[in-house]
């Protein structure tokens, strides 16, 4: 089942420069899909679009199999969680407890309810043993992890993380990365869309979507997508690690078979 | 990383700190008053307001708040100690109790006493209100608030709107304190200084400050607003509390013992009470 | 421009609850011209040392001399000094388009050459130049700071300090937020001018631009210089144990080392480089 289904997405924050052009597209239930692109590419307002928060808005967009209007908007976002780009500016309460249970108190969840769910999703993204802590002692990482907490105990369908990673340390970026995988095991039917500009992060994705200017220039793989080199090159996106290598390598001569697949198996096929 | 220390809540277990903070804010409203009263002659001023600041000291004390955490916020206290005691000296007065002339200008005893008895006011409740900040975390305070403020929303009052401002301005102070660090710091790198100059100059660089400062304000405040929306929030709408503070024996004591040096101060007003008078002192 | 360390240390807060040392007596001695970057995880003291460099910091014991400049912890300096001293040193921080606020692009990349003095006319040349080695051209000049897009805005306050032109520019974080393309684009400005005769400092944790960029590199950890010389060097070593990452070369380069290629010892800056020392490796 599509999880998010969008045909013929317009918008425009001002009339002169359309934002997004045309967008279709659909999603599966249980997918990790990154959506990717340069600075201004329309990555983030197409998440804000999926998380209700402009009004004027022209197309289709089906989410949970409901059109995304405003009577729907509650019943949508009570299954939809996003964690946006800066971590300090989405950390409502003072303490961590307090602020996982921020949601749980605007869905009016019985307060017997909220400390065995503030525990558990605490314990998920690793964040027990700072229940009491501040946001001001904590880092980046640590709140986007939070962050997702607060997502988690509203126990979503959908996950939207709007450059959760753009913001951190490398530390932070793999505590996030690692929790991703983390849950990708623990509940295989959560579905994760990821707006970054990350390769190495979308390399781990199920899908990649590529967004320039508006348009969706490539959806596919991540294998599919990053052998696209010549248009990342001119939708100004790198390619990840592996990849850049395999076409270095190629352009010195040295054979990489097709069969290929990951730097593990390249780091194999060296050192035969 | 901001130096102010007055208003920090400082992590503890104490007694005071596990006080409910609705009792809490009870009492020390209580306690201000007190401060306020009037009492009979000087010597019952000055007696009654400093057994209280040795009360406070010990409030202080119980909530372990470091008596040099105070000692340093009375530090700006000095320049008003000066500034007070220039306005009363200065005001004409009707009085024979000279402390001593400046030539005919007479300053009168009732003039410095007036001054240091404003000084004891306000030293008394920068303690209170340090011992109430570093014993109470801000999300309680707002919470005292809303509390307090409940009965008005039947009159359409909005309280739980105001306390959730509240609650995230106190939030976000550490965040905006640490914008101001930066931005200062980043424009003191493009050749502003802060502490020297002209009016002219002054104007400059603080305007260097305040712009970017409500720039950066008004995006996390969009930006917290699109979070809170997403997570579900509506004032309007029906909401539980995680926070549920409770009551205890503490509270009890607490206010008890608040309400009883009111009590206390305010029958000695009143009644004209002069201890020093009972054992046949005369004091003025 | 020679810069000194002697035995510095800085210490936050001090004589308050939350005091820490950030700097715990640290030598370092830079000359000649290199590109020094300087890493270590947040919270290392990495920033704190830089802030010392344009005397935002003033140590708390040891001193730092900058050229003639002498930053000790209680030594007298002029504001003009100062002034001087940030002329030469330029500070570009982390998500510096906070820093913005004037009403046109031209006046805000003018503010800092205006700051140090410069006739109003050449600083507006100077802007003009700065803006076009960013890569913006007249139409920004007259258009407000606030309506540019995000990297437009961080293009602009580089400028910023560009157009004063500092003699040694450091650069804190400065491709942090920026996608990979606006990344290069801005770290191959840095080199650019670094080859123009201008010390570049550059404080990050990303070991990729370490490796891409740096001719030395120095290790901040707990307030301590860990390690201190060339790139390749750090790399061989194990990074974990200061809470960094290889740079993805340097990782893969390592991997295959280890189950036996043997790799020329040489610099791979870039993913071609790697690429040429296995061909060779593989030839052998």
């Amino acid at each position: 089942m599509a999880l998010i289904e969008i045909n013929n997405l317009n918008f425009a924050y001002d009339e002169e420069r359309p934002t997004l052009k045309n967008i279709s597209l659909s999603i599966e239930a249980g997918k990790y899909v990154a959506l990717i692109g340069h600075n201004g590419s329309g990555k983030s307002t197409l998440a804000k679009i999926i998380a209700g928060l402009f009004k004027k808005v022209e197309g289709d967009i089906k989410i949970f199999d409901l059109p995304l209007q405003k009577e729907n908007l509650v019943k949508i976002r009570s299954q939809l969680g996003i964690v946006f780009q800066n971590p300090d500016n989405q950390f409502v309460a003072s303490s961590v407890k307090e602020d996982i249970a921020f949601g749980l108190e605007n869905r009016a969840i019985p307060h017997d309810e909220m400390d065995p769910i503030i525990n558990e999703v605490a314990e998920e993204v690793g964040m027990e043993k700072f229940l009491d802590a501040a946001p001001e002692n904590l880092s980046g990482g640590q709140k986007q992890r939070v962050a997702i907490a607060g997502t988690l105990a509203m126990k979503p369908r959908l996950l939207l993380l709007d450059e959760a990673t753009s913001m951190l340390d490398p530390r932070g970026k793999k505590e996030i990365l690692n929790l991703i995988r983390k849950m990708r095991k623990d509940n295989p039917e959560l579905t994760i869309v990821s707006i970054t500009h990350d390769v190495e992060e979308a390399a781990l994705a199920d899908e990649v979507i590529v967004l320039n200017d508006g348009e969706i220039v490539l959806h596919g793989t991540p294998e599919e997508v990053f052998a696209h080199r010549d248009i990342l090159a001119q939708v100004r996106l790198d390619a990840p690690f592996f990849d850049s290598l395999v076409v270095a390598l190629k352009a010195e001569g040295v054979a990489v078979p097709d069969d290929i697949k990951d730097i593990k198996a390249l780091e194999d096929y060296l050192c035969r | 990383m901001s130096s102010t220390v007055l208003g920090r809540y400082v992590p503890y277990q104490s007694f005071i700190h596990r006080m409910d903070s609705r009792a809490k804010l009870f009492a020390m409203i209580c306690l201000m008053v007190t401060v306020f009263l009037k009492q009979v002659n000087w010597a019952m001023t000055f007696l009654v307001g400093g057994l209280f600041l040795v009360f406070i000291m010990m409030l202080l004390l119980l909530s372990h708040t470091k008596i040099t955490t105070f000692l340093k916020s009375l530090r700006t206290l000095w320049f008003m100690a000066i500034f007070l005691l220039i306005i009363y000296i200065l005001i004409p007065r009707t009085s024979d109790w000279i402390a001593f002339s400046i030539g005919t200008f007479n300053v009168y005893w009732d003039s410095i006493l007036d001054a240091a008895k404003i000084l004891v006011r306000l030293m008394s409740m920068i303690a209170l209100m340090l011992v109430f900040s570093a014993s109470t975390k801000p999300l309680e305070m707002s919470d005292a608030f809303e509390w307090y403020m409940s009965p008005l929303k039947y009159i359409g009052f909005p309280s739980h709107e105001l306390a959730m401002i509240l609650s995230i301005a106190l939030r976000f102070i550490p965040t905006i304190l640490e914008d101001v660090h930066r931005i200062m710091n980043a424009q003191a790198s493009r050749g502003v200084d802060f502490k020297h100059g002209g009016v002219k100059a002054k104007v400059r660089s603080v305007i260097s400050l305040i712009v970017p400062l409500f720039v950066s304000a008004f995006m996390r405040s969009e930006e917290l607003a699109d979070a809170m929306e997403c997570r579900g929030y509506d004032p309007k709408g029906k909401r539980t509390k995680y926070r549920i503070a409770h009551f205890s024996w503490r509270d009890l004591v607490g206010i008890l013992v608040a309400a009883a040096w009111l009590g206390l101060v305010i029958a000695s007003s009143v009644t004209h009470f002069d201890l020093f008078a009972v054992f046949g002192l005369e004091v003025r | 421009m020679p810069i000194i360390f002697k035995d510095v240390k800085y210490v936050y807060g001090a004589k308050t609850p939350f005091e820490y040392d950030a700097l715990n007596g640290i030598d370092l001695t830079f000359e000649g011209h290199k590109l020094t970057a300087i890493v270590g995880k947040t919270g290392s003291g990495k920033s704190t040392l830089v802030q010392h460099i344009n005397a935002l910091l003033r140590p708390t014991s040891g001193e730092v001399l900058i050229d003639d400049f002498v930053n000790g912890p209680k030594n007298k300096i002029k504001a003009k000094e100062i002034k001087e001293l940030r002329k030469k040193v330029g500070l570009v921080f982390q998500f510096p388009e906070y820093q913005l606020f004037q009403e046109t692009v031209e006046k805000d990349v003018s503010f800092a050459p205006k700051n140090f003095g410069v006739p109003r006319e050449e600083a507006i040349e100077k802007a003009h130049e700065a803006l076009q080695r960013v890569g913006l051209d007249e139409s920004f000049y007259s258009r407000s700071p606030f309506e540019l897009s995000g990297g437009e805005k961080r293009k602009v306050a580089i400028a910023g300090i560009l157009a004063a032109h500092p003699d040694v520019l450091i650069l804190d974080e400065p491709t942090a937020g920026l996608d990979p393309a606006a990344s290069k684009e801005t770290m191959d400005l840095f080199k650019q001018i670094h080859s123009e005769g201008t010390d570049v400092f550059l404080v990050t944790h990303d070991m990729n631009l370490v490796a891409r960029y740096a001719d030395r590199v120095i290790v901040i950890d707990d307030g301590r210089i860990a390690f201190d010389g060339d790139p390749k060097a750090l790399f061989n070593e194990d990074l974990e144990q200061y809470s960094l990452d290889n740079p993805d070369i340097y990782r893969f380069a390592k991997a295959l080392t280890k189950r036996g290629l043997k790799l020329p010892t040489r610099d791979l800056r870039t993913v071609e480089d790697l690429a040429k020392a296995i061909k060779e490796a593989k030839h052998e």
